[in-house]
């Protein structure tokens, strides 16, 4: 028999048609035999036998592959529906949209930036290595670029970067490892040689980077271990940088570039798809360790040294290793670095030891930056999409009752229940997966409007490509199919749960008028759809409430200093070699230059700038001072009329000199030849007394330290490097410095900082930050700045040119981020509540039109029923407004870290919110309630 | 006409009785569906309705299974109906499904009987 039975289903159901014909007609003769009327015995044999269409569609469903027969019916069935009323289908179809395009946009993110696997090959079985101890290492130099997490405060402190000497001690002694390669950076390079000159951003690797890691050239090769060598440097370039720059010409290869003014033969183009190994962070080149060397870099010069920690290491397992046993040997060499060195970094109870992690896991990059806010716009829009199934399941009642009579009448011809509730929810379903396609659409839109959020305004800073994928698919399709049976269930229960007889009845009564039970009892469900709507909508409206009072708190915070139409950009002359007297006088040039343009009102230079994020410490103690050592404050280098321009009031002493710079410069190079001197071996007195520098402090300095005492003409001395880790606060203080003026408290890192004490040096060393104000909009000079820039040197690039407005917004990115998408889900959520309060209430209106007229023709006034409609608006709101706000109290705490100045219940915000939706709420029941009082009793009572 | 010892049962109430009872029906001969009812009823004196409504679906499945075959033929009341009768497979399935039953009824007589130790 098998499967030929599914083929020849309507012959069979031909046949059996004619049995049970057969059946009846021996029942009948039966009948007929036994004394009754040909009639009698008719209708006897159909009552005895039943329903002969039951009968038929039973067999006829057990010659079918059932699920996927009825599916297709029901699908055809549900497409007739849904064109019958084609209104409701857009609204509903608009919804769910709405709400499935939205996640799908924040989960396309979310999957690029979290869940997206390394572009390495067997990514699982490439492990980070990072280390643990009970007490960090004494380490002099420690640089990190954010790769993993880690921290060297204790307790625990852990972190992902090694000396090189831990890297080639993996490498060569330990058996644990197939592969092993470090890497560092990106920095910051000036290239020369292929037009213009540009700065681009080098990672510096081992020569066994790209073989540990798998990846491949696309023309040329990668860097091998040969490569590890300073002469001839060879560089890689990323795909991206060699589309961009060099137009994707293969003729690149062997061409030489010039980094930092060393030349660099180009070998080869890595892949396509490794656009990094840490996500988030990009290059435009790989050169190797030992080339690093040749550049100029300053760290580079001390790379070798073991007590600095610069080096991020990933290993592979040799077979057969497991990860405890790589772990345990792995310890044992880099505890005998530590302890057994020239220079002993660790006790052995501090317990440095070695920790693998897959590098998916491990090597977090700027995944950690967005994580936070990624998770909190998915919660705004999750609740989103629950609203916009509520919403739609509140639609679908109110159209179920329309359908009462469609479902009795399927009912009473011998419909299963279930059947027809799963024909229901096939509508249901259908209705969602129209949603998720066109959802679709509005996420490309909205995947476009996050990243640009996420890189705050400027697409380079988000360097994660978001493409959709197979995870994404399946999310949307999980989420429609969610969204379709939750919206769908209730109401599909609800409206077979029917009550047969008066719903067939062509006149049915109201119900309402029969008794209040009835239908209230039929709107419990609309109703607590309503409320969730509107409760769902206050938690996602407090959410957004919260956040657009953080940015303005912080955007009315007064940093110290003028703020507006100010535009910056950096140069740095010293990359290629410059010395830093002929910068300083560049500096100067340009400065001079600057100031003499039209529209520029001032021009003045800084490095360790304000509000840039960023952090420069140095450890000093004022003399007199209450405190015994050395503290780290905060240091700003400017160059000359660096307070004038930036408008920071001089409150005592006065401004810095020509003399104070040269002082400065002085010292400067009397570090550098003792530095030197030291490098070629000779002794030198470390406790030479050089030459004091002049320095300004802000107020809050002169209050914590000096309290009560004249700052100016103190010494100030200095005591080991912030972190003092390794005992040089213990070292004879030498006098550094001399305070010659106090100058008004500015917050100096990020908005949020408190006024911390300030030191003000005068800038003698390195690139800079130039710093205009401008009559106007301070974009507008851009063109001309670069002009000026380069008549005044041909090859220095400018950089980073922003306003300064911008780089603020920048260190509020999250907030800024966070608080205009979540706003955008509170709109999106209150529209939809709004239009659920509103089609529950009209249907209301509608369905109770002959009740409305029957108690105005019995004397009720306009008054009480507009009091009823607009009564049963209000309360609904209400109640979602109180559950709304309970909720809200209980999650906003998740918010407390991205809040200023602001509690995660602050009562302001929730009656605000709470008073808004309740006004929206009556508007929203201003028109159905118009209409209650518009029936006309006489109309009313005909209706239907 | 015996009158009825028990309210009749319902023959779809033990799942899976129905098969039997059609099997063993016909092991006379052939029949058609109205006489296979009748049949079933009469011989357990009208204790067995069977509610024709799940003898066709049985009888088709029953078929699918190859353990019955139809064909058309003509009634005693000269009137066009569709024969069964059983095939090899469902005498051995009858064979079987019938010492399966016994053993059913034997162990469901143990536990009702009056204990003996």
């Amino acid at each position: 028999m098998s499967w030929r039975k599914y083929f020849r289903r309507d012959g069979r159901d031909a046949e059996l048609a004619a049995e049970m014909e057969s059946h009846l007609a021996h029942e009948v003769d039966e009948f007929v035999a036994r004394g009754m009327t040909r009639e009698e015995a008719q209708h006897a044999a159909h009552r005895k036998l039943g329903s002969v269409r039951r009968v038929r569609e039973d067999v006829y469903e057990m010659n079918s592959l059932g699920f996927i027969e009825t599916l297709w019916q029901d699908v055809r069935y549900a497409v007739r529906m849904l064109r019958k009323s084609p209104g409701y289908a857009a609204v509903a179809i608009f919804t769910l949209a709405l709400g499935i395009g939205a996640n799908t946009a924040v989960f396309s993110v979310i999957n690029t930036v979290l869940l997206r696997t390394s572009p390495v090959r067997d990514p699982a079985n490439l492990f980070l290595v990072s280390w643990e101890a009970n007490k960090a290492p004494d380490m002099e130099w420690q640089s990190s670029y954010g790769d993993c997490a880690g921290g060297r405060s204790s307790p625990n402190p852990s972190d992902c970067t090694f000396p090189r000497g831990t890297y080639e001690g993996l490498r060569d002694d330990s058996k644990v490892f197939s592969s092993v390669a470090a890497f560092a950076g990106p920095s910051e390079l000036q290239m020369s040689g292929n037009g213009a000159a540009s700065v681009v951003r080098a990672i510096t690797v081992s020569g066994e980077y790209f073989a540990t890691l798998g990846v491949n050239p696309v023309i040329g090769r990668t860097l091998t271990r040969e490569d590890d060598r300073p002469d001839p440097s060879n560089v890689v370039l990323s795909y991206a940088f060699w589309q961009s720059n060099f137009g994707g010409d293969p003729g690149v290869l062997g061409r030489t570039i010039a980094l930092n003014g060393a030349a660099f033969r180009i070998v080869g183009v890595a892949e396509q798809k490794f656009t990094n190994l840490s996500p988030g962070k990009t290059q435009d080149l790989w050169l190797t360790i030992a080339a690093s060397k040749t550049m100029g870099i300053k760290w580079a010069k001390r790379s070798d040294g073991i007590s600095n920690w610069w080096l991020v290491i990933v290993a592979r397992l040799a077979p057969g290793v497991t990860r405890a046993q790589a772990e345990s040997e792995a310890s044992v060499i880099f505890g005998n670095q530590l302890l057994h060195g020239e220079k002993p970094l660790a006790k052995a109870e501090d317990n440095a030891r070695i920790v693998l992690t897959p590098v998916q896991s491990g090597l977090t990059g700027r995944r950690r930056m967005y994580s936070t806010r990624l998770y909190v716009l998915m919660c705004a829009v999750g609740l989103i999409l629950l609203i916009a199934c509520a919403n739609v399941a509140g639609l679908l009642l109110a159209r179920s009752a329309a359908r009462r009579k469609e479902i009795a009448l399927r009912l009473a011809l011998g419909a299963r229940r279930t059947r027809i509730v799963r024909q229901l929810l096939t509508e249901s379903l259908l209705l969602s997966f129209i949603g998720g396609v066109v959802g679709i659409a509005f996420a490309f839109w909205g995947v476009k409007t996050i990243t640009a959020l996420l890189g705050g305004g400027s697409a380079e800073d988000f360097a994660f490509a978001v493409t959709p994928d197979w995870r994404v698919l399946v999310f949307t399709l999980g989420a429609s199919t969610l969204t379709g049976i939750f919206f769908g269930l209730a109401p599909a229960l609800r409206t077979t749960r029917l009550d047969l007889t008066s719903s067939l009845k062509e006149n049915a009564p109201v119900n309402a008028i029969s008794g209040e039970g009835a239908w209230w009892q039929r709107l419990q469900t609309g109703n607590v759809l309503v409320v969730a709507q509107v409760a769902l909508c206050v938690v996602v409206m407090i959410g957004a409430g919260l956040l657009v009072r953080t940015v303005n708190n912080l955007r009315r915070i007064d940093p110290g200093f003028d703020t507006k139409n100010v535009l910056l950009f950096d140069v740095d002359p010293t990359r290629t070699g410059m010395k830093d007297e002929q910068a300083a006088s560049l500096y100067n040039h340009l400065r001079e230059k600057l100031a003499a343009l039209p529209g520029v009102a001032s021009a003045t230079y800084s490095s360790g700038e304000l509000m840039s994020g960023g952090q420069w410490r140095e450890a000093v103690r004022a003399e007199g001072s209450a405190s015994e050592k050395a503290e780290n404050v905060d240091v700003l280098s400017i160059g000359p009329d660096f307070l004038h321009a930036a408008r920071i009031p001089l409150l005592a002493g006065r401004e810095f000199t020509s003399e104070d710079f040269e002082r400065a410069s002085t010292k400067y190079n009397e570090q550098l030849k003792l530095a030197q001197e030291m490098d070629s071996g000779k002794t030198v007195d470390e406790n030479a007394q050089l030459t004091i520098v002049p320095v300004l402090v802000n107020r809050a300095f002169a209050a914590k330290y000096l309290a009560g005492k004249e700052p100016i003409g103190r010494a100030l001395t200095r005591g080991g490097y912030s972190g003092a880790t390794n005992g040089r606060n213990n070292e004879p203080p030498s006098r550094e410095y001399e305070i010659v003026g106090v100058v008004a408290d500015t917050k100096y890192g990020t908005l949020r900082d408190a006024i911390a004490p300030l030191l003000i040096v005068p800038n003698v060393t390195g690139g800079v930050e130039f710093q205009l104000r401008t009559a106007s909009d301070p974009e507008a000079l851009v063109p001309v700045v670069r002009e000026v820039v380069k008549k005044a040197d041909a090859e220095l690039p400018v950089t980073a040119v922003r306003t300064l407005t911008q780089q603020i917004d920048h260190l509020m990115e999250a907030e800024l981020f966070l608080a205009r998408l979540v706003s955008i889900a509170a709109g999106l959520a209150l529209l939809l509540s709004c239009v659920g309060l509103y089609g529950l209430l009209s249907y209301e209106v509608a369905r109770r039109t002959r009740e409305i007229g029957v108690r105005m023709a019995l004397g009720a006034k306009r008054g009480d029923v507009m009091r009823m409609v607009l009564g049963h608006g209000v309360r609904l709101a209400l109640i979602g407004v109180a559950s709304g706000a309970a909720v809200a109290a209980s999650v906003t705490r998740f918010l407390q870290s991205f809040l200023y100045e602001l509690k995660a219940n602050d009562p302001v915000t929730f009656a605000a919110i709470g008073l808004l939706i309740l006004c929206v709420s009556v508007a929203a029941s201003y028109v159905p309630t118009r209409r209650a009082t518009r029936v006309d009793p006489m109309v009313a009572l005909r209706y239907e | 006409m015996p009158r009825k010892a028990a309210p009749p049962l319902e023959a779809d109430l033990l799942q899976g009785t129905l098969d039997l009872l059609i099997l063993q029906t016909l092991v006379m001969g052939a029949a058609h569906g109205h006489t296979i009812a009748h049949a079933i009823e009469r011989r357990s004196d009208e204790v067995l309705q069977v509610e024709h409504g799940s003898l066709y679906p049985a009888l088709h499945r029953l078929e699918d299974r190859g353990w019955i075959a139809s064909f058309w033929g003509t009634s005693e009341n000269n009137r066009k109906a569709r024969y069964y009768r059983l095939t090899q497979a469902g005498k051995k399935q009858l064979t079987h499904q019938t010492s399966r039953w016994e053993q059913l009824v034997r162990a469901v007589n143990r536990v009702l009987g009056p204990a003996t130790d």
